[in-house]
C-alpha cells in the first residue's frame, strides 16, 4: 500500500528543511536505507534514506522547495498504485506550480543544541522562477550567472548582484533578469557607482544559518544571567610541554585540544560547571563533551570532542582536526555539533587581549580565550617576560554561583600554568 | 505529393539518376539478384542491366576499392555497404583514398562516388552490428556526410550526392527504410549543407540528425503541452554543417539541447555543442545539453538495448533541465 514520506526532523532543532536534491527519480524501485533525496537542515545538508523498500511514485516536493517537519515530500508504494488520495494538495514538481507557498521562517526552538549554525548553505530559491527577480542578495563571488543572463543585464544596465538567482547552486538565469529595466537611466549610474565601492546602502535577508543564529545566541543572552570571571595565565609550562610533545611529530597537536583536555580535568573537579539548567532541575552531565567555536565563511558552529575527560590530548587533538574538516564541508551530523556540556571559543588567533562569549546551550559555561603574549610579570620580586594568556569564563548564574566558577577558573589556571597537575 | 515509403524513395532517387546518366552504377553485396538486402536497389538490375547494377563479392575494402577507381576514371558510382558496421573494413579506401585525392593531385583527379547504407542501431543486433558511426566519417575532411531523416530528405539528398563531384557517404537507417512521407512527384534535389526547421519555436533549440530527429518532434510536442516551445534543426548534412542554421536558432532561444544516437566520445553531437558553446556563448542561458547513447557496446538484451539510446523522454528531460524547470 502506498504511503506518504514526510520530512522527519534531522536536527533537534530542525523545524522545516529543504529538498536540496533528488538523488531517485519517480518510478524509480528503492531498497530501503537507499538515499533517496539531500535534505539541507538549519545545520547541515544530509541524505534521507528510504524507510522501506517500494517504487517512488510520485516527487511531491521539488528540489530546491522547502517542507516543515512531518510534510510529505514524496509517495513510496507499488508501481502503479493510486497515490492521488494521499496528496490532497495538488502537488508539482513544476516551478510554475509551486505546491507550497513561501512562509516566514518558523523560529527555532531553544531545545538543546549547538547554538551556532552551520554549514554553507547555498542560496536556493524555494519557489524557483516565481518571485526571484529584484531581490538583493548578500555580495559573494563569484556570482554564478548565464552567459545570457549577463548578456541581459548588461544591455538593460542591472547590477546582476542585485539579482537572486534562480538556477542550480544560485545561478542567475534569464528569467531572472527584470524586463523593464531601461539602459542609461539614472538608476543604472547608481548602479555603476556602487558596483565599484566596498560599502553599499543594501538589505540583505537572513540565511538560514543567521537566523539561527540569531534566535539562539538572543534566547541563551536573554535568558542565562551572565556573569564573567577573568584570570591571566602564565603558558611557558603549556608551550614547553607542547614543544617536547610536538618534537619529531608530523602532524603537531593543536593548543585546543591542550585546553579541552585541561577543561576537562578543571571540570571533573567542579562539576557544577558542566550541567545544564533545565527550568525545574539542574543536570549534571556525566562526561566533559567539550564543543569548540569554529568559524566558517557562513558562519560558525561547535562540533564537539566527547568525554574530553577520558581522551588523550591526541585523540582530541585528531577528532578535532576531522570535525573541523567536515564543518567546513557543511558534512558534520547532528550528533557532532550538538549537546556540548562545555564549549570554549579561542580567538587567540586573531590578536586579541581578551574578550567575553555567550553561553552556548544546554551549557552553563563558556570559555573566552584570547592571545598568547609575551607580558612583564613580576616573579621574585623581579619584572620578568612570560608567555601570558587572557581567559574570560561566562558563567550562567542560574547554574553557577560566583564562587565556583572563581574556583574553577583558579583551577583551570593551575592546570595550565602546571599542567603536570592534571596527571593527578 | 507522392506518399513513399524512405526505402523506395532512395530507390527512386537511383533510379532517376541512373535514367539521366550512364555513368551511374551500383556496386554492393546482393544489390543485384537479391535487390539489396533491405530491398533499396529493388528492380535496378532488371532496368539497367547487370553491367550497371553488380553484386560484389563480400569484400567491402575490395569492392570500395573498385568504386574509388571507377570514379577517378569518371564514372559515378554508388556503392552500397549492406551497414556501416561493415564499411569499417573499407575506410582505408574511404579516408586515405577517396577523401585525398583530389587535394593530393592538386585538382586533377576528382572521386565522385556515393557511399552509402544503414547506419545506427536496428533492434536484436547487439554491439558489432548496431553501431551509429557518423563520426568515423564527418572526421574527415574530403568527404560529405548527409543523414536524411525523412523519404524526401533521403530522395533528394541521395540525387545531389550521386551528382556531387566529390565523395559523400549517406547514413540511412534500417529503423526508417519503411517510414512512410511525402516526397515531391517533380524532380526535387536537397542541396548538401543546408538543414531543416521541421518545427519551430521560441524557448529551446533541439539538434538532432537522421533516426533521432523523429524523438526531437515527439519531445517538441510533448514539451508543447507544457506550454514550452522548442525549435527542432534536423542536420540533414553533418559535413559540411549548416551552423548559420544552429547559431541563428540558439541566439533566438537562448538553450540547445544536441541529440546524436552515437556514443558521446568523440561524436558529432559533442562537436556541435562544442561549436555552440564557441559561437553563442553569450547567448545561452545554459550549458548546452547533450543526449546520446550510453556510453557501452550495445546490449543484446532489448530492454538495456533501448534503455542506453536517446528517446523522446531523454530528450524532454534535457530540455527541461535545460529551462532549469526541472533538476
Amino acid at each position: 500500500m502506498a504511503k506518504t514520506l514526510v520530512m522527519t526532523a534531522l536536527s533537534p532543532t530542525m523545524q522545516d528543511g529543504v529538498v536540496a536534491e533528488w538523488l531517485v527519480q519517480e518510478g524509480q524501485a528503492v531498497k530501503a536505507g537507499d538515499a533517496l533525496c539531500e535534505i539541507e537542515t538549519d545545520k547541515a545538508t544530509m541524505p534521507y534514506e528510504s524507510p522501506s523498500a517500494g517504487t517512488i511514485l510520485k516527487i511531491a516536493a521539488a528540489a530546491g522547495q522547502k517542507a516543515t517537519v512531518g510534510e510529505t515530500i514524496a509517495i513510496i508504494g507499488k508501481p502503479g498504485e493510486d497515490w492521488q488520495a494521499l496528496l490532497p494538495v495538488a502537488a508539482s514538481s513544476t516551478p510554475s506550480a509551486p505546491s507550497v507557498p513561501p512562509r516566514p521562517e518558523p523560529p527555532a526552538q531553544p531545545t538543546g543544541a549547538a547554538f551556532p549554525e552551520l554549514g554553507p548553505i547555498p542560496s536556493r530559491p524555494s519557489q524557483p522562477g516565481a518571485e526571484a527577480a529584484h531581490v538583493p542578495v548578500a555580495p559573494s563571488s563569484p556570482l554564478p550567472s548565464s552567459p545570457l543572463a549577463r548578456t541581459l543585464a548588461r544591455d538593460r544596465g542591472i547590477d546582476l548582484r542585485k539579482i537572486r538567482g534562480s538556477g542550480p547552486h544560485g545561478r542567475i538565469v534569464a528569467r531572472d533578469i527584470p524586463e523593464h529595466a531601461v539602459s542609461g537611466s539614472t538608476d543604472m549610474t547608481q548602479h555603476t557607482v556602487e558596483s565599484v565601492a566596498l560599502l553599499r546602502d543594501e538589505r540583505v535577508p537572513l540565511s538560514r544559518m543567521r537566523s539561527v543564529i540569531a534566535q539562539r545566541l538572543g534566547e541563551s543572552y536573554a535568558t542565562a544571567p551572565h556573569y564573567f570571571v577573568r584570570a591571566a595565565v602564565d603558558v611557558e609550562r603549556l608551550l614547553e610541554l607542547r614543544a617536547a610533545i610536538n618534537a619529531g611529530r608530523e602532524h603537531p597537536v593543536g593548543l585546543n585540544a591542550f585546553f579541552m583536555r585541561l577543561a576537562a580535568a578543571a571540570l571533573e573537579r567542579h562539576p557544577i560547571v558542566n550541567a545544564s539548567w533545565e527550568g525545574d532541575a539542574i543536570r549534571y552531565r556525566p562526561a566533559a563533551d567539550i564543543g569548540l567555536a569554529v568559524s566558517l565563511d557562513s558562519g560558525l558552529i561547535t562540533p564537539v570532542v566527547r568525554s574530553c575527560e577520558r581522551t588523550s590530548v591526541g585523540s582530541i587533538d585528531a577528532q578535532l582536526a576531522d570535525l573541523i574538516t567536515r564543518a567546513r564541508a557543511g558534512a558534520l551530523a547532528p550528533e557532532e555539533y550538538s549537546e556540548a556540556s562545555f564549549t570554549i571559543s579561542n580567538l587567540g588567533t586573531y590578536g586579541v587581549e581578551e574578550f567575553t562569549a555567550i553561553i552556548n546551550p544546554p551549557g552553563s559555561a563558556i570559555l573566552a580565550l584570547g592571545a598568547i603574549s609575551q607580558e612583564a610579570v613580576v616573579r621574585n620580586g623581579a619584572i620578568v617576560p612570560r608567555r601570558t594568556m587572557h581567559m574570560t569564563l561566562s558563567s550562567d548564574h542560574r547554574v553557577i554561583d560566583g564562587a565556583v566558577a572563581a574556583a574553577f577558573v583558579a583551577e583551570l589556571k593551575a592546570l595550565i600554568e602546571e599542567p603536570a597537575l592534571a596527571l593527578l | 505529393m507522392a506518399i513513399m515509403s524512405y526505402r523506395e524513395a532512395l530507390n527512386r532517387a537511383m533510379d532517376e539518376e541512373m535514367a539521366r546518366d550512364p555513368a551511374v552504377v551500383l556496386m554492393g553485396e546482393e544489390v543485384a539478384e537479391y535487390d539489396g538486402a533491405y530491398k533499396v536497389s529493388r528492380g535496378l538490375l532488371d532496368k539497367y542491366g547487370a553491367e550497371r547494377v553488380l553484386d560484389t563479392p563480400i569484400t567491402e575494402l575490395g569492392f570500395t576499392g573498385l568504386g574509388v577507381g571507377a570514379a577517378i576514371a569518371g564514372m559515378r558510382p554508388i556503392v552500397e555497404w549492406m551497414t556501416h558496421n561493415f564499411a569499417l573494413l573499407a575506410l582505408d579506401q574511404v579516408v586515405n583514398e577517396a577523401a585525398k585525392l583530389r587535394h593530393m593531385s592538386g585538382g586533377r583527379l576528382s572521386v565522385p562516388i556515393v557511399f552509402r547504407g544503414p547506419n545506427g542501431p536496428a533492434e536484436y543486433l547487439s554491439s558489432q552490428h548496431s553501431q551509429a558511426l557518423a563520426s568515423y566519417w564527418v572526421h574527415v575532411p574530403g568527404l560529405k556526410v548527409v543523414s536524411p531523416s525523412n523519404p524526401a530528405d533521403a530522395y533528394g539528398l541521395l540525387k545531389s550526392a550521386i551528382r556531387d563531384d566529390n565523395p559523400v557517404v549517406v547514413l540511412e537507417s534500417e529503423m526508417l527504410y519503411s517510414d512512410k512521407g511525402e516526397v515531391p512527384d517533380e524532380e526535387t534535389l536537397v542541396p548538401i549543407g543546408t538543414a531543416a526547421i521541421p518545427r519551430t519555436g521560441t524557448d529551446i533549440t533541439i539538434v538532432a540528425f537522421g533516426r533521432p530527429v523523429k524523438y526531437a518532434l515527439e519531445a517538441a510536442a510533448t514539451l508543447q503541452l507544457r506550454g514550452i516551445s522548442a525549435e527542432v534543426i534536423d542536420l540533414r548534412s553533418l559535413r559540411p554543417l549548416d551552423e548559420p542554421a544552429i547559431m541563428a536558432s540558439v541566439a533566438k532561444t537562448g538553450r540547445a539541447v544536441v541529440v546524436d544516437e552515437s556514443w558521446p566520445a568523440a561524436s558529432v553531437g559533442a562537436y556541435i555543442a562544442h561549436r555552440i558553446a564557441s559561437e553563442r556563448f553569450d547567448s545561452l542561458d545554459a550549458p548546452v545539453a547533450f543526449v546520446s547513447s550510453e556510453d557501452v557496446p550495445m546490449p543484446y538484451n532489448h530492454t538495456l538495448e533501448l534503455a542506453v539510446q536517446p528517446s523522446a523522454a531523454k530528450i524532454v528531460a534535457a530540455c527541461l533541465r535545460t529551462l532549469y524547470l526541472e533538476e
